[in-house]
This record gives C-alpha cells, sequence and structure tokens, in this order.
C-alpha cells in the first residue's frame, strides 16, 4: 500500500523536526563530516595529480621505450636505435602529445676548480621543448640551442657547486661506447631549478648528437620518452605500443614502473587520508548514534501505542531509519554545497604552502596549491555518510521494533 | 561546589548505555588521534634518527662554506689541532674524521657520479651505522686499496667482492686523479638511493688520493645527548670560530629533513583540532539530551532553593567527568596498544619505495608518543567536553522551575 | 501583625499562550497566619497551582505583590529568590519530588548542605527526621527503591528538616492511594502541630480538605469561599 508508505515518510520527516535543536546538532555533525571529507578529498586528489603532471612533463614522460633491461642496468651498453616502425607510429598517432630521444650516461663534471659526478644528458632540444616545462625552470641563461653542439645546461645546485656562471666553460669526463676515456670541452648557456633537488643537483643537458660523438654512439639512444596529449590514453598507446616492439629486445615502461617511489608517496598518502577520514566518521557516528538511540528511547512509550494499534515492528525499523536518512540527507545536502564552495574557492585563490617549499618540491608539488572538484569525491563522499548513518540507526531502529507494545507503555 | 561535582558525578551513571556509547566516541577519537601523531612522530624521529647515524652525525666542523658546494679546496688544514682543542670538550662522546670529494666511479661495464668517503676505518664505526650493513666481504681494515660500496651500486657496476674498480676526482691542485681500488666489501643501508651513491675508502688513501696531505674535509661529533648538540657546537665555534672553520648541528645539515618534521607536526596540529570538532557534535548532543529529559528534577532543585549558578556548575562538572572519563579509558586503551606497537612495530613494507622519499627510515614504523601529543590531545578531548557543556548549562540555567514544570 | 506569615495583594496573572489571554488569578487578597494548616481546593484550571507558584516565587504575577514573612517578593532577584526559597520555604509536588541519583539521606541533606550547615549536624537532624517520618530502615535507598508513599515521605523530611515558616504541597496525595494519603496527611498534621510550621495545600482531594484547619475555595481565578473549621 503506497498511502501507508507515504505515512511513514511523512511522519518520519515531523518527527525528525520535534526536538529541532537536536536535529540542528546532529545536521551539523553531518554537515562537518562532509565538508571536511569534500575539501580535503579534493585537496589530496588535485595535489597528487599536480604531483605526478609536474614530474612527468619535467623529464620523465608518460611513457619510455629502452632497450630490454636498460632501467635495470642505466648502462650506455643497453642502447639502441629507434626503430621504424616506432618512429612512423610516434609521429602518425594522435594520441602522442611528443616524443624525444636522449642518451644517458654517467660522468665526471669539472669547471677547473672544482669537480663532480652528474647524469649527462643528450637532447633534441627543438623537440624537448614541445611539452617539457624545463624552460619554464630556467633560472639563468638559455636553455640548449638545436645544433649547438657545444652548450651545456645544468641543475642550479650543481652550477653553483661546480662554481660556474653562464658562458664558463666546463670539462665532462665520462667512459666512452669502448671503455676508452672521452672529454670534452662545453659552454655553460644556463641553469635550471626543477625543485627536485636530486635533478639540480645532478642532472646536465647536452645536445643529443654531442653526447653521441663524446660516447662515440652514432645514432643509439637509451630511452624515447613519450608524451600524450591526454594522460587517459596511456594504457591503450603502451598496448599499441607493445603489439608491435619485439618484446625481446625493448622495454615498454610506463611512469608509475619508472616511479615506484612518487606512486607509493601518493599511496601512501591516500591511506593516511582513509585512516583519518574513517577515524572522523567514527566519532561522528557515535555522536549521531547516541541521538538516535535517545530520540528512540524517549519514544518508547508512543512506539508503544503504535504497535498497540497494530504497526508492524518492520516499519518501525523503516521509521527510524527514514528519520534518520532525513538527517543524512540534509546534512549531505548541505555538506555537498559548502564543501564545493569551499573547494571551489581554492581553485581560485591558490593555498600558500611557501613555509614547506623544498619538502613540496621533493615530491614535485609546487608552493601555491590549487584544488580541484572532482564529482567522483562528492559522490562517494556522500554513500559512505548515507550508508554509516543508516548503519549507525540500525541498532536504536532493532531496539525500538522488538519492544512489547505493554512493557513499552508502562515505559516513562 | 562539591555537591555540583556529587550530583554531576551520579548524573553520567544514570543513563549507563548513553554515557558508553558516547565514551566510546571520545576513547575512539583519542585512541585514533594518539596513534595518527605518534606514528607521525616516529616517522619523523627515525628520519632524524637514521640521518643522523648514517653519516650526518650530531655536529659536523667544516671550513666554511663546505657544505654548499662540497668543494676540496675548502679543507680543515689541521686536524690534529682541531681535534686537540675538541677532544675533553663537556657532552663530546665521539668524533671521527673524513675525506669528502664527489667524484665518478667505473668498472669495465658501467661508470656512476658519486660521494667518496675517506673514513679513518677505527673511529667511523663508533659514530655510523655504515659498517653494520655489511652484507658481503669485511668493512675496511686500513689496509691500503680498500674500499666498500653498496650493492645497488655493485650491481650497476657489474662489479664483486675483490673486483677492482677506478674512482676519479678532482685533486687539491684542481687536476683529474685517478686510483684503482679493490671490493673489500658490500653493504645493504635502508635506502638504495644512498648506496648508490656513498662509496668508502680509507682515510690515508683518500688524502693521498686528493693530495691533501693530513687535510681532512669534515670532523663529524656525536654529542652524549641530542639535547646537547647545540651548546656542543655553540662551544666549539668559541674555540676554533677564528680559523675560519664552522660546526654545525645536523639541523643546518640536513634542513630539508627538518622542514619534513616540521610540516608532520603542522599537520598534527590539525588532526588535533579536526577531531575535537567532530567530537564536540556528538559530546554537545549527548549532555543536552541528557539535561533536557531532566528539565522537571532540574526545576525541583530550583524551585527548593539551589542557585540558578550551581546548576549551571553541575552540567559543567558533567561535562568534565564525562571528558575525564574519556581520557582514562582513553589512555589506559592507548597505554595498552602502545606498548604492543612498541615491540612489534607497524609493518609499513607496502610503502618501502616512498618511505626512502623520507630518509630512508626502515619499512617497521614504531609510534612515538611525544610529550606534545599526550598534552595537546587530552587537552582537546578535554576542552571538547567542557565546551560542549557550555551550551546545555547555559540554556538550563536559564530556565524557571515554572518552566521546567509545564515542559513535561 | 507579627503572626502573619503570608500576605497576598491582589494578586493578577495573565498567561498570554497563542493570542488567547487566560486569567489564571484576578485579584486574589489571602492573609495566612503563622501555624495555619490550610488547603486551598478547586476544579482543574481554577488557578490554585498559579496561586501556590506565585507565593513560592517560582512564578511572578502579572500585577499585585506577595508579602512573605515582611519581605515583597517583587523586588528580589532570581538568586534571591532562590536564597528565600531556600531559607523560609519548604516544597512538596505531586511526584518526582526527588532527586533520583541521591539516596533519601542525601536527598533529605541537600537543602542543609544548600544552607551551609555542617557536615555532622546535618546527618544527624537528616537521621532523626526520616526516622520522625516511618522512613530509619530506608535511609541509604534511592527514590527508585522507595514506593510513592515512601517517596513523598521523604519529600515531606526534606520540606521540614531547614525548618522553613511556610510548606507549599502541590497535590501531595494526588499518586497515592487513600490508605498512604490519609496516613502522610496525619504525619504532616502532627508536624504542624510539633513544629509550629505552616502548611500550605493546594487540592481537589476531598481527604485533604477533610484534615486541613481553613479551607480556601477557589475557582476561575477568585476565592469563593474561606472558611475556618
Amino acid at each position: 500500500m503506497s498511502g501507508g508508505k507515504n505515512l511513514i515518510v511523512t511522519l518520519a520527516w515531523r518527527n525528525i523536526w520535534r526536538n529541532k535543536r537536536r536535529t540542528i546538532i546532529t545536521v551539523s555533525a553531518v554537515v562537518f563530516a562532509v565538508t571536511l571529507s569534500i575539501f580535503t578529498w579534493c585537496f589530496a586528489v588535485g595535489e597528487h595529480e599536480m604531483m605526478i603532471s609536474n614530474t612527468l612533463k619535467i623529464h620523465t614522460g608518460n611513457l619510455q621505450i629502452h632497450d630490454l633491461g636498460y632501467w635495470e642496468d642505466k648502462t650506455i651498453y643497453k642502447s639502441f636505435i629507434p626503430p621504424e616502425e616506432l618512429t612512423v607510429f610516434l609521429e602518425k598517432d594522435k594520441r602522442i602529445g611528443a616524443y624525444v630521444k636522449r642518451l644517458n650516461v654517467d660522468a665526471l663534471i669539472s669547471s677547473g676548480s672544482d669537480t663532480g659526478g652528474v647524469l649527462l644528458i643528450g637532447v633534441e632540444p627543438e623537440r624537448e621543448l614541445e611539452f617539457s616545462s624545463i624552460k619554464k625552470k630556467k633560472v639563468s641563461g638559455e636553455y640548449l640551442k638545436p645544433g649547438d653542439s657545444k652548450g651545456i645546461f645544468l641543475g642550479e645546485t650543481l652550477a653553483k657547486n661546480l662554481n660556474v656562471k653562464v658562458s664558463d666553460s666546463i670539462i665532462v669526463i665520462c667512459q666512452d661506447y669502448y671503455g676508452a676515456i672521452s672529454a670534452a670541452k662545453y659552454i655553460l648557456t644556463g641553469t635550471f631549478k626543477s625543485g627536485s633537488p636530486d635533478m639540480d643537483r645532478s642532472m646536465a643537458f647536452i645536445t643529443l648528437d654531442a653526447a653521441q660523438y663524446l660516447l662515440s654512439m652514432d645514432d643509439k639512444v637509451s630511452e624515447v620518452a613519450i608524451f600524450l596529449s591526454e594522460s587517459r590514453s596511456l594504457k591503450k598507446v603502451t598496448r599499441d605500443i607493445n603489439g608491435f616492439l619485439d618484446p625481446e629486445k625493448f622495454e615498454v615502461m610506463t611512469w608509475d614502473e619508472m616511479l615506484p617511489g612518487l606512486v607509493q608517496a601518493i599511496e601512501m598518502d591516500n591511506a593516511f587520508g582513509v585512516i583519518f577520514f574513517g577515524l572522523i566518521i567514527l566519532v561522528v557516528i557515535f555522536g549521531i548514534l547516541n541521538t538516535i538511540l535517545m530520540a528512540v528511547m524517549e519514544r518508547y512509550r508512543e512506539f508503544g501505542v503504535m504497535m498497540a494499534l497494530g504497526t508492524k515492528p518492520r516499519d518501525i525499523v523503516k521509521l527510524v531509519l527514514i528519520e534518520s536518512a532525513f538527517i543524512a540527507i540534509l546534512g549531505i545536502i548541505i555538506g555537498n554545497i559548502l564543501g564545493f564552495g569551499i573547494t571551489y574557492y581554492f581553485t581560485i585563490v591558490p593555498i600558500d604552502l611557501a613555509e614547506y617549499a623544498e619538502t613540496l618540491a621533493t615530491f614535485g608539488m609546487d608552493t601555491e596549491i590549487y584544488t580541484k572538484i572532482y564529482v567522483w569525491v562528492f559522490v562517494i563522499t556522500d554513500i559512505v555518510i548515507l550508508f554509516s548513518t543508516l548503519l549507525s540507526a540500525l541498532y536504536p531502529a532493532i531496539k525500538a521494533s522488538r519492544l512489547k507494545p505493554v512493557r513499552a507503555l508502562r515505559y516513562v | 561546589m562539591k555537591l555540583a561535582m556529587k550530583l554531576a558525578w551520579r548524573n553520567i551513571w544514570r543513563n549507563k548505555r548513553r554515557s558508553g556509547v558516547i565514551l566510546t566516541a571520545i576513547v575512539v577519537g583519542l585512541l585514533g588521534m594518539v596513534f595518527m601523531i605518534a606514528i607521525m612522530d616516529g616517522m619523523s624521529s627515525d628520519m632524524v634518527k637514521v640521518s643522523i647515524e648514517n653519516g650526518v652525525s650530531h655536529v659536523q666542523i667544516h671550513r666554511e662554506g663546505f657544505l654548499e658546494n662540497m668543494s676540496v679546496a675548502l679543507n680543515i688544514r689541521n686536524p690534529g689541532y682541531v681535534i686537540s682543542k675538541i677532544e675533553d670538550m663537556p657532552g663530546l662522546k665521539t668524533y671521527a674524521e673524513r675525506v669528502k670529494v664527489r667524484g665518478l666511479i667505473s668498472s669495465p661495464e658501467n661508470s656512476s657520479g658519486v660521494l667518496i668517503w675517506g673514513i679513518n676505518y677505527e673511529r667511523e664505526p663508533k659514530l655510523n651505522s655504515i659498517a653494520s650493513y655489511k652484507v658481503e666481504g669485511e668493512f675496511l681494515s686500513g689496509k691500503k686499496g680498500e674500499i666498500f660500496i653498496g650493492k645497488a651500486l655493485a650491481k650497476k657496476l657489474k662489479v664483486e667482492l675483490d673486483d677492482k674498480i677506478v674512482v676519479r676526482g678532482q685533486g687539491l691542485a684542481t687536476e683529474i686523479v685517478s686510483a684503482a681500488f679493490r671490493i673489500k666489501g658490500i653493504y645493504v643501508s635502508t635506502s638504495p638511493e644512498y648506496d648508490k651513491y656513498n662509496i668508502f675508502i680509507n682515510l690515508k688513501d683518500s688524502q693521498n688520493l686528493f693530495a691533501m696531505n693530513d687535510r681532512v674535509s669534515e670532523i663529524a661529533l656525536m654529542a652524549d645527548d641530542l639535547d646537547d648538540v647545540d651548546s656542543l657546537a655553540m662551544s666549539i665555534n668559541n674555540e676554533i670560530g677564528v680559523q675560519g672553520l664552522k660546526a654545525e648541528t645536523w639541523k643546518e645539515i640536513i634542513p630539508l629533513i627538518v622542514q619534513m618534521v616540521e610540516m608532520f607536526t603542522a599537520f598534527n596540529y590539525i588532526v588535533f583540532v579536526i577531531v575535537v570538532i567532530a567530537m564536540a557534535f556528538g559530546i554537545v548532543n549527548t549532555i543536552l539530551m541528557s539535561v533536557l529529559e531532566r528539565t522537571r528534577e532540574i526545576g525541583i532543585l530550583m524551585a527548593i532553593g539551589t542557585k540558578p549558578i550551581m546548576v549551571f556548575g553541575m552540567v559543567m562538572w558533567e561535562g568534565f567527568f564525562l571528558g575525564l572519563l574519556g581520557l582514562v579509558f582513553g589512555w589506559i586503551i592507548t597505554i595498552f596498544f602502545y606498548a604492543i606497537l612498541l615491540k612489534t612495530g607497524i609493518d609499513f613494507s607496502i610503502w618501502a619505495d616512498s618511505l626512502k622519499y623520507m630518509g630512508g627510515i626502515g619499512t617497521t614504523i614504531y609510534p612515538v608518543i611525544k610529550g606534545y601529543n599526550v598534552f595537546w590531545s587530552s587537552f582537546s578531548v578535554f576542552i571538547a567536553a567542557v565546551l560542549s557543556a557550555l551550551y546545555p548549562a547555559i540554556k538550563i540555567m536559564r530556565l524557571t522551575p515554572v518552566k521546567a514544570f509545564r515542559s513535561v | 501583625m507579627t503572626d502573619k506569615i503570608i500576605e497576598t495583594k491582589k494578586l493578577t496573572k495573565v498567561y498570554e499562550e497563542s493570542k488567547v489571554k487566560v486569567n489564571a488569578l484576578r485579584g486574589i487578597d489571602l492573609t495566612v497566619k503563622k501555624g495555619e494548616f490550610m488547603a486551598i481546593a478547586g476544579p482543574s484550571g481554577s488557578g490554585k497551582t498559579t496561586l501556590l507558584n506565585i507565593i513560592g516565587g517560582l512564578d511572578s504575577p502579572t500585577e499585585g505583590k506577595v508579602i512573605l514573612g515582611g519581605k515583597d517578593l517583587s523586588v528580589l532577584s532570581k538568586s534571591e529568590l532562590s536564597e528565600m526559597r531556600l531559607n523560609n520555604l519548604g516544597f512538596i509536588f505531586q511526584a518526582y519530588n526527588l532527586i533520583p541519583v541521591l539516596s533519601a539521606l542525601e536527598n533529605v541533606e541537600y537543602v542543609m548542605l544548600l544552607q551551609g550547615i555542617k557536615q555532622e549536624e546535618r546527618q544527624k537532624r537528616a537521621e532523626e527526621i526520616l526516622k520522625e517520618v516511618g522512613l530509619g530502615d530506608y535511609i541509604n535507598a534511592r527514590p527508585n527503591e522507595m514506593s510513592g508513599g515512601q517517596q513523598q515521605r521523604v519529600a515531606v523530611a526534606r520540606a521540614i528538616v531547614s525548618n522553613p515558616n511556610v510548606v507549599l504541597a502541590d497535590e501531595p496525595t494526588a499518586n497515592l492511594d487513600s490508605t498512604t494519603g490519609e496516613s502522610l496527611l496525619v504525619m504532616m498534621s502532627e508536624m504542624n502541630k510539633k513544629r509550629d510550621v505552616t502548611f500550605l495545600f493546594s487540592t481537589h482531594d476531598k481527604m485533604v480538605m477533610d484534615h486541613s484547619e481553613r479551607l480556601v475555595i477557589l475557582k476561575d481565578g477568585e476565592i469563593t469561599e474561606d472558611k475556618q473549621k
């Protein structure tokens, strides 16, 4: 009977307004939990996406292709000449934003007065600039120019360690492909500050041609880094490339395989977030449980009358659950509006964490953090809160339905 | 006020289920809050501890500017003199002199940029855990041509125990120098990044290789106690500061870790605030309900001559006792779990790789409940309870007996 | 003049509830002498509880005033009224008189405690009076361990113990069976004689009217009868 159902809903709605103050406090608790969850969650997801995109944009790319085993050994002997079908695919496919060839080698770098170990990277400057944010990170001089076989571009910390300025000459010494010591002189074109202390201390860029010449490696490269126009297409692109590349010769690695530390840092952050959120929900839910329990207990007599009149225990359970659902839904609606408002505000005005600049930089984060609205965060929060509120109402509801009318009537 | 207290105490026990539920909420909140923060603090302490034990030590003495660019030219010319000055300082536990030069290590297969440590093989293990990380061969024994490298580096270079490798770097006379070493031992520390970058040779060999004679890059010191560090650094600076040398504490040497710890701590305070607000909602409703259902009773109290202020006091005491009971039960359970976790630790090995971002701490985290955690979490719970009582207390104080009787 | 303990002058009380004005009292002039044992009777809605509440300083009149033991209640603050009630008045209500979390002894002690009487004396007096009302065996019982009649006896003991001038009792027998009610009344009457305490009841119980020495009948907020027995 639909009429009966409607009556229970009406009854529930009126019941929650019998004690306005209590309902308002309970709804506020829900609002608090919902707002907090939406904001902190959107903040965290936005932060993680930023960490990933910043890190990928600066150097790693969404995926890379290496000679099989290169990532493990990082040696110039695991290098390759990009096969025809790969370059054709990368040129033609629309999902590919850009791709670059690089040659990496560990080398000794010296300014004459000071020396250090570096990761020397041969790059194609015009291609790198198609996507890389490294140009934006430049703090002095210029990035490498295409064809400039004498230029070298260094991390800011490294340049400081070597005590060199733009236009100073720098000597690079390394072992070439044939095991002989090879040295060459370069001119510093500029320096960059990526934020990652590791990168800024240990990376030096020269042109790919210059690197291949230094190492006597002709057209061989260590890696082909690929940047996607849309990061969503990662899985499909990886699968497509694996489709035509010989797995006995090459390895196709996605960013998460190359940067397990970043992935796990995010996972750990998520885990802390879930624990924290769980704790807040638990504390709030106990409060709600108590309120509903009391609201039910002070109405024992009334439930007794209802049951004496023939209301089924099941309907009592329903009544209490619908009342709690109303409270949860009210809280969720207001919480969503508030959560949206706060999150939206911080999509325009960044949260300034300049105080922790260096720590944030290690994780590839900017000091000004903008939030982003994620609809799924709202949806999941709402479901979790609604579900846990109903769960907390279950005990009082069942208690009320188990009452014997006679006992309930005697209960004052 | 004794009477208000007595009434409040008994009122709490009137509805055991209600008090039980809200106490559970407080206990869960406290437990969660204390342990979240204790885990963070455990990580922080580990980060600091591991860094200090992996060579940072408590204090380092260098020529001023060395930390910025680690130039071989910035060295300590007369380490013997410096040591004689500091050796007997109160609070100093031990010291070790080192040469530190950045260079390149090469095998026939590969090469890698590294930090070369020239160490005193006898003194270094007293303040650096490096010797204890040995997994193959032996630690340095002072004989010529020995080298001690990380497993990750050995793998990269494709070398094994007793293989020869070449170390290259810039000497004091600005020329590039190189020498061959034989792998005496291989270590695995807490961080593969560390293992790839740090290689150890004998102090004498490093001084010969880089033409430094008796000079060293730094003298590392351990204080008797972490709290003595600042005063120790200060007294050293008073002694040797005039010679262009400077003693710097671990806080100045690893500012990144210090900042990370600060960020964790800032986050912890946010946890206090949020948990307290969440708790307060529950407590406020519980006290409000328990007061409202006693309206008539409170009306009678007032009719027979109880002053409103005492009724206010009674409700406040109820909040006070709820908070106090929550704290007592909460801390009993917290201490119980703490005792267990102090022994077992918490396994974080699924996040092993990200922990290396945090200064290479181990994968088992031991929570540390620090004084400020005890204070602020207790204080927060307490404030939540007492503040929550305020609204019901004010409401009921304004009640008149006649209204109270009519409300039933 | 001195034996005039309560005096009301032209007491009027108007309740305004959702736009409807209810005249609960319409100009009550009543004088009560010390040591009287009197009842105010009338049907429900006649204003007897309102009158009692105003005399006890629990409610304030719309017009007119109450002079209690020579003091005008209208000039007292909320806290002074508490003080006045504490030292001059005892209250007995229809039901749920006692503080549920306190034992019989503690309930009786409560008022003396507010008055600042010392522990030993408090205890001695409370025990004595509980014995006097026939509850010597129930000193440590909590209200929920006692019958309705026993609870009312404790309420009487509590009202008497601080030696008030007047005890105001609002339908004290309404929730009791007639035997229990009768014995409670007999007890209160004894107290009235022995201690020279004024008792003022509001009631519609015939038995209370029979036992009282003076009966005032209230109807629609006005005194219609005032007879001495």
